[in-house]
C-alpha cells in the first residue's frame, strides 16, 4: 500500500487524501495541507462514517484539523486490510454530520476573563473591541482536543491573534473562554492551560455519564454571545439546578 | 466483596484497565495502563478478564492490608514487593487472607512500573467504557486520582491456584523500534538517521503523559501544524530538537509534527525506563513491528507454571 491513493466516493468526484503510516496499531488519513472549512468538512464526514461502520478492531476514530486518525487494534486488523475496508466505504461527502449551532453566552473580562485587559493591550484594541471582534463570529469546530470536549474553533479574527501564554496557568477554571493563534474555546473542565482567557460561559460544555447528552461536535458551529455579571449567576444557578436533577458528573 | 486498604499510597499508585477507546472524536483521552504486557500479564496471572482494571504502581509502591480474602496477580517490574515480608516476586500471584499485609520496598535497579491485578477486578466506575483513571481530567478510577492512605479498594475473589508466568513479565531493554511516520515527511531526510545514530537519556520529565528525552537535537522540524490526532507512542520533536515519545495518558490531539511511532511491541518497553535510562531508537518496517508484536502475544497465551 503506497501512501497516496485515490478514495472514489460513490455520490461523486474524487477525494484525494493521503495514507499515512502511524506505527502498527494506527492510520493516519490526511484530506489536505491548509486549514480550510471543506477541507475539515471531508474529515469530519469521514470520521463519522468510519465510526459508524463499526468494523471489527478498529478502536478509536479521531478526527483533526486535516486528518483523520484510525486506531486499531494489531492482533485483529492489518492497516492494509483496514485501508482497503475504508476504501469501499459509501462517503457522503456533501453530507455534514448533523451539524448544529451552538451559541455560547459569555461573561467577558473582570475575574471571569482576568486577561481580556492584557489582549487589548497586546492587540491596540479596547476592551469593549476585542468583546465585539470575539462575540461578533461564527466559528467552526474543526476537532475537541487538548481536554476532552475542549472545542477547538476557527478562524479569530486576524486582529486578535496572539500567541500562547508564556507562563500556562496551573488551574483554569471550567467554562474559561480563551484565545491563542488562530485559535478559540472554552475550557470544559478545571485543567491547566496557556491561552489567554478572556470570558467565561456558566454553561457545562461536556458531561462525562451521558453519552446522549448533549455536546459541542465537531463541524458544529459556535456563535458566542456577550452577557452581563448578573447573567453569568443566573445561568449558572439554572444550570447548577439542570445538573443536580439530571445527575450530571460533570468533570 | 472482598477489600484492601490503602496504609501508604506509595509514588504514584493509581486504577487503569487497558484504555478508553473510541472516544477520540470528543477530546478524550486513552489512558489505561503504559505496560499493557504486564498489566495482561497482572490480569492473567489474578484469572482476571483481560478488561478489568488493576493497580499500576509507580517506582516506589503501596502498602495495603488485605480486609477479606482474595486472589491477587503481580507483574511488570521488580519493585521490592513483600507479603507478610516474604519477598513476592513480580510475575506471580498469590492467595490473600484476611489481614495479610503487601508492601512494596527498594525497587530494583531497572524499571518503572508494575501491575497489582484482583481476581474479580477491583470495583470502580466505568466511564465512557473504561475504569482507567484520567488525572489531568479528574475522572475514572477512584476519584479520579492516585491512592492515598486510608482508601478502600473493593475488589472481586475468585478461585485462583498460586502460579507464575513463564518468561519475565517487564521487558527491560535499550532497544526501541520506530516506524517512521506519519509526518516524517515534514522534517529534513536526516532527521530519522538522527534520531536513531545515538542513544538518548531519559530525562526527569517522565509520567503517563510522556517522556521527555535528551540527546542529537532532530532541526529542521516545521514547529507547530493543525492539530491533529496522536498516535500511542508518537515521538514528537519539540522545537528545542529534543524528542517526547508520547504514552497513554497523551492527550488525543498535538500540534508537533510526530516523526515516526514506536511499534505497539516496545511501547512496554518505554513503560519500564527511567530518568536516566537510555533508550536506543532503530527504525524498523511494518513486517518487523508485527512479527514482534505476535512474539508478545505468543507469550502471553503460554501457560502459567504452578506455584504448588
Amino acid at each position: 500500500m503506497g501512501r497516496d491513493g485515490n478514495l472514489e466516493s460513490r455520490q461523486g468526484g474524487t477525494a484525494f487524501l493521503r495514507v499515512l503510516p502511524a506505527g502498527d496499531e494506527a492510520l493516519l488519513f490526511s484530506f489536505g495541507s491548509d486549514i480550510d472549512p471543506a477541507v475539515n468538512a471531508r474529515v469530519q464526514a469521514f470520521a463519522d462514517v468510519v465510526r459508524r461502520a463499526g468494523i471489527p478492531g478498529v478502536r478509536g476514530v479521531t478526527p483533526g484539523y486535516l486528518s483523520v486518525l484510525v486506531e486499531f487494534d494489531g492482533r485483529v486488523l492489518r492497516p492494509q486490510d483496514l485501508t482497503a475496508s475504508l476504501q469501499s466505504l459509501p462517503v457522503d461527502w456533501a453530507a455534514s454530520p448533523a451539524a448544529r449551532t451552538h451559541e455560547i453566552p459569555v461573561c467577558y473580562g473582570g475575574r471571569h476573563g482576568p486577561d481580556l485587559e492584557q489582549v487589548a493591550r497586546n492587540t491596540s484594541l479596547t476592551p469593549d473591541e476585542v468583546v465585539r471582534l470575539h462575540a461578533g463570529t461564527p466559528y467552526r469546530v474543526y476537532c475537541l482536543g487538548f481536554s476532552p470536549g475542549f472545542p477547538l474553533c476557527a478562524p479569530l479574527p486576524a486582529t486578535l491573534r496572539l500567541p500562547r501564554r508564556t507562563e500556562p496557568r496551573t488551574a483554569v477554571p471550567r467554562g474559561s473562554v480563551a484565545i491563542a493563534g488562530h485559535q478559540t474555546g472554552i475550557y470544559p473542565l478545571d485543567t491547566a492551560g496557556g491561552w489567554h482567557l478572556i470570558g467565561r460561559t456558566p454553561l457545562p460544555v461536556f458531561t462525562w455519564d451521558r453519552p446522549d447528552a448533549p455536546r459541542i461536535l465537531p463541524g458544529d458551529t459556535i456563535v458566542f454571545h456577550p452577557i452581563g455579571p448578573e447573567e453569568f449567576e443566573r445561568l449558572r444557578e439554572e444550570s447548577l439546578a439542570c445538573v443536580l436533577e439530571r445527575g450530571w458528573a460533570n468533570g | 466483596m472482598a477489600s484492601l486498604e490503602v496504609l501508604r499510597p506509595g509514588m504514584l499508585t493509581t486504577v487503569q484497565d487497558l484504555g478508553r477507546f473510541g472516544q477520540g472524536h470528543l477530546g478524550v483521552p486513552q489512558q489505561g495502563a503504559v505496560d499493557s504486557y504486564a498489566l495482561r500479564w497482572a490480569l492473567r496471572l489474578a484469572g482476571a478478564p483481560e478488561d478489568a482494571p488493576a493497580l499500576e504502581i509507580t517506582l516506589m509502591g503501596p502498602a495495603l492490608v488485605v480486609r477479606e480474602a482474595c486472589f491477587a496477580g503481580l507483574a511488570g517490574a521488580e519493585l521490592g514487593a513483600r507479603l507478610n515480608g516474604d519477598p513476592w516476586p513480580a510475575g506471580e500471584s498469590r492467595r490473600l487472607a484476611a489481614g495479610d499485609r503487601i508492601a512494596f520496598g527498594t525497587p530494583d535497579r531497572r524499571g518503572l512500573r508494575a501491575y497489582l491485578a484482583f481476581a474479580g477486578g477491583i470495583a470502580v466506575d466505568c466511564i465512557l467504557g473504561s475504569r482507567s483513571t484520567d488525572l489531568q481530567s479528574r475522572v475514572g478510577g477512584l476519584g479520579g486520582r492516585a491512592l492515598v492512605t486510608g482508601d478502600v479498594l473493593e475488589v472481586g475473589d475468585g478461585p485462583g491456584i498460586p502460579a507464575r508466568a513463564p518468561v519475565p513479565t517487564a521487558i527491560l531493554q535499550e532497544a526501541v523500534r520506530v516506524l517512521p511516520g506519519p509526518r516524517d515527511e515534514l522534517f529534513p531526510a536526516e532527521a530519522l538517521r538522527r534520531l536513531t545514530s545515538e542513544p538518548y537519556t531519559v530525562t526527569p520529565q517522565v509520567d503517563r503523559v510522556g517522556m521527555r528525552l535528551f540527546g542529537p537535537a532532530i532541526h529542521g522540524a516545521p514547529g507547530d501544524i493543525p492539530s491533529e490526532g496522536v498516535p500511542l507512542g508518537a515521538v514528537e520533536i519539540l522545537p528545542s530538537g529534543q524528542p517526547i515519545v508520547l504514552l497513554q495518558g497523551r492527550g488525543s490531539i498535538g500540534g508537533y509534527p510526530v516523526l515516526a511511532t514506536v511499534i505497539s511491541a516496545d511501547v512496554p518497553v518505554l513503560a519500564q525506563l527511567r530518568p536516566g535510562d537510555r533508550a536506543r531508537f532503530a527504525a524498523v518496517d511494518l513486517p518487523t513491528a508485527q512479527a514482534a508484536r505476535r512474539a508478545l502475544e505468543e507469550n502471553l497465551a503460554l501457560p502459567l507454571l504452578s506455584l504448588d
